[in-house]
C-alpha cells in the first residue's frame, strides 16, 4: 500500500512538475514589471497600475533622444530647477516608459511601487526618478522625486515611494511616465 | 749614367732613407694596423654583442608580452589543469528568432527572442562537428541596453531575451553570443547566423521538403503529422514541428528542443545528400542561408569553406547541457544549467589538456 501511494505521488509531483514546466515563454515584454500595493478597496474601485504606452511617453522620448544624440548633458533638457540637481553627475537615461494609475484615491495616501525594470539597477546606486505629466494641451510638467524616496534592493528592483500629492496629480494627468536616469558606464 | 748612378746614388741614398723610413713605416704600419684590427675587433665585437643585446632584450620582452597574452587568450586552468584552446576547432552558433520577415522592431528592446540556440563546433583534427543545442530558458548574464539604445549593464535571465535587445540585427546578434559566451564560462562563438521564423519554412522549401520521422502525435496541428509518420514536410509543417510548445505535448521547451533537433538533424542529411550529388552546392546552401538569415558575420568564401569540410565530418548527435529546470519568482521557466556540465563540454571538445 505504502509503495502504491508512494509511486501515485511520485506520478502527480512528476505531472505537476510538467505542467509547470509548461509555463508560457519569457519574452522581452515580460522583463519589466510594476507592482501596485496592496489598497483595501472594493474590486471596482481597485488601485490598478501597470506600464502603458502612451503617444505623449513616445513623443517625449523622441525628443530627448533628439536632444542628446550629438552628446549633450541630459541634464540640460529638464527645466532649470531640475537640471541644477541632475548637472555633473555624468547621467544617462536608462528607463523611460508610461504608466498608467487608475483608482487612486487621495486617502490612499503615499504609496510605494516596485519597479522591475530591464536595467538592472545595483543596490545603493544613485538613481535618478523623474514623473512626467502630459496635459491635454501637449504641455509637459516635469517632477523631480526626491532622493529619500527611492531604494534599490539587492535584486535590482526600484522601490519608488510617491507622495500624495504628487499621486493625485498623476491621476489627473492625460498621461504620465517615468524616466530614470543613472550614471553612465565608464 | 751620373745622373743616373748619382741618381742611382741619390736614390741610393734615397732608397737607404726610403729603406729605413720603410722599414719604420712597416713596422709603424703594421703597429697601427694591429692597432686598427684590434680597434675593428673590438668595435664589431662590440657591435656584435651591443646588436645581440639589443635583440636579445627585444625579444624577450615581446615573447614575453605575446606569451602572456597567448595564455590569458588561450588557457583556462580548472581544477588544477591547465587547457589549452585547440585552434582546429571553429564554433559557429545558428540561432533562430521569433520574428517574421518585415516585422516592425520599434526601439532598441523589441527584437525577439532566440528560441532556437545551436553551437557547432566544428573540429578539423578530428574531422567532426560537435552540435551543442542551448535550451532558450538557460539562465545567463544577458546584455541589457537602455531606452535611447545605449549600454546599461547585464541581468540575470533566460538567454534567449539577449536577442531582443539593440538597434541592429547585428547588435542583437552579438549580445547573444556575449550571453552564450557568459554561460559557457566565456567562450566566444567564432561566427553567428541569424535566421527569423519564416527561414524555417523556405528552407525547408528550398532543399525541396525535409523528411522526418514525427516524433509524436502532433494530428491536432495538422492530421498527416501522426506518431511515426514518415514524412516529407511541407514549409507549413515544417515551422509548426520547429515552433509549436504550448498546445501540444507537454508544453515544454524541452520537448520542443528535440522537435527542433529532428528536424536540423533531417536538414543536415538532405544538405548531405545534395553535396554529393552536387560538389557545387556548398555555395548554393550559402546563397540559400544568405537569403533565410537575418544576419550573419561570415564571408561567403569562408562559409564555402567550413560547409565543404564540416559535411565530410563525422556529425556527431546533438547534445545538451545538463541543469535544473525551476519557475523563476516572475513565474517562467528557468533552466540552471550545471557548471561541472558546461566546463565538461567546453573542455572536452574546445580544450586540450597542457601537459
Amino acid at each position: 500500500m505504502k509503495k502504491l501511494i508512494a509511486i501515485l505521488l511520485t506520478l502527480v509531483m512528476t505531472l505537476s512538475l510538467a505542467t509547470a514546466f509548461a509555463a508560457p515563454s519569457k519574452t522581452s515584454s515580460d522583463v519589466a514589471a510594476v507592482e501596485s500595493p496592496a489598497v483595501e478597496a472594493e474590486p471596482e474601485e481597485e488601485l490598478k497600475i501597470a506600464f502603458a504606452k502612451t503617444a505623449e511617453a513616445e513623443e517625449e522620448l523622441e525628443k530627448i533622444a533628439e536632444f542628446v544624440k550629438d552628446g549633450a548633458d541630459i541634464a540640460e533638457y529638464f527645466p532649470e530647477e531640475i537640471a541644477e540637481q541632475l548637472k555633473g553627475e555624468n547621467l544617462q537615461l536608462a528607463e523611460f516608459t508610461a504608466l498608467s494609475i487608475d483608482n487612486y484615491d487621495p486617502e490612499m495616501g503615499d504609496l510605494p511601487l516596485v519597479f522591475r525594470f530591464d536595467t538592472q539597477f545595483k543596490e545603493g546606486e544613485k538613481i535618478f526618478v523623474l514623473v512626467a505629466l502630459f496635459d491635454a494641451e501637449g504641455n509637459v510638467e516635469w517632477v523631480l522625486v526626491d532622493a529619500e524616496n527611492i531604494a534599490v534592493a539587492e535584486n535590482g528592483d526600484v522601490t519608488v515611494t510617491f507622495p500624495a500629492e504628487l499621486l493625485e496629480k498623476m491621476g489627473e494627468a492625460k498621461s504620465v511616465a517615468v524616466a530614470v536616469l543613472n550614471e553612465k558606464a565608464q | 749614367m751620373n745622373g743616373i748612378g748619382q741618381g742611382t746614388h741619390a736614390a741610393g741614398k734615397g732608397m737607404r732613407r726610403q729603406h729605413r723610413f720603410s722599414a719604420l713605416s712597416r713596422r709603424r704600419r703594421l703597429f697601427f694596423l694591429l692597432i686598427f684590427a684590434a680597434v675593428v675587433v673590438v668595435l664589431l665585437a662590440g657591435a656584435y654583442l651591443a646588436g645581440r643585446w639589443y635583440e636579445n632584450k627585444g625579444y624577450t620582452d615581446e615573447r614575453q608580452r605575446m606569451s602572456e597574452n597567448f595564455g590569458k587568450l588561450h588557457t583556462v586552468a580548472y581544477q588544477g589543469q591547465t587547457y589549452l584552446r585547440r585552434p582546429e576547432v571553429s564554433t559557429l552558433l545558428i540561432m533562430g528568432v521569433d520574428q517574421r520577415d518585415g516585422s516592425e522592431i520599434t526601439g532598441y528592446r523589441s527584437g525577439g527572442q532566440a528560441d532556437f540556440l545551436m553551437l557547432l563546433a566544428i573540429d578539423s583534427a578530428n574531422r567532426q562537428v560537435h552540435q551543442l543545442q542551448v535550451d532558450r530558458d538557460a539562465i545567463t548574464e544577458v546584455p541589457i541596453v537602455g531606452v535611447l539604445g545605449n549600454q546599461v549593464g547585464t541581468r540575470q535571465m533566460q538567454i534567449c531575451l539577449a536577442h531582443a535587445y539593440g538597434g541592429s540585427e547585428e547588435e542583437r546578434s552579438r549580445h547573444t553570443v556575449q550571453a552564450l559566451a557568459n554561460l559557457l564560462g566565456g567562450e566566444t562563438a567564432g561566427h553567428v547566423i541569424s535566421v527569423r521564423l519564416d527561414g524555417i519554412g523556405r528552407l525547408n522549401s528550398l532543399l525541396g521538403g525535409v523528411t522526418v520521422t514525427v516524433p509524436a502525435d502532433y494530428s491536432q496541428l495538422d492530421p498527416a503529422m501522426t506518431k511515426g509518420a514518415v514524412l516529407t514536410l511541407n514549409d507549413a509543417q515544417a515551422e509548426l514541428l520547429v515552433r509549436s510548445r504550448m498546445t501540444i505535448e507537454g508544453g515544454t521547451n524541452a520537448e520542443r528542443m528535440v522537435r527542433q533537433r529532428s528536424f536540423m538533424n533531417a536538414v543536415i542529411q538532405k544538405i548531405r545528400g545534395n553535396v554529393k550529388e552536387n560538389a557545387d552546392f556548398a555555395g548554393t546552401l550559402f546563397d540559400i542561408l544568405d537569403e533565410i538569415s537575418d544576419y550573419t558575420d561570415l564571408q561567403r568564401g569562408e562559409m564555402i569553406n567550413e560547409v565543404t569540410q564540416a559535411l565530410t565530418y563525422d556529425i556527431l548527435p546533438v547534445e545538451t547541457l545538463t541543469g535544473e529546470y525551476t519557475i523563476g519568482s516572475d513565474g517562467f521557466v528557468e533552466f540552471h544549467a550545471d557548471e561541472d556540465a558546461v566546463a565538461a563540454w567546453v573542455l572536452q571538445t574546445l580544450y586540450e589538456p597542457k601537459k
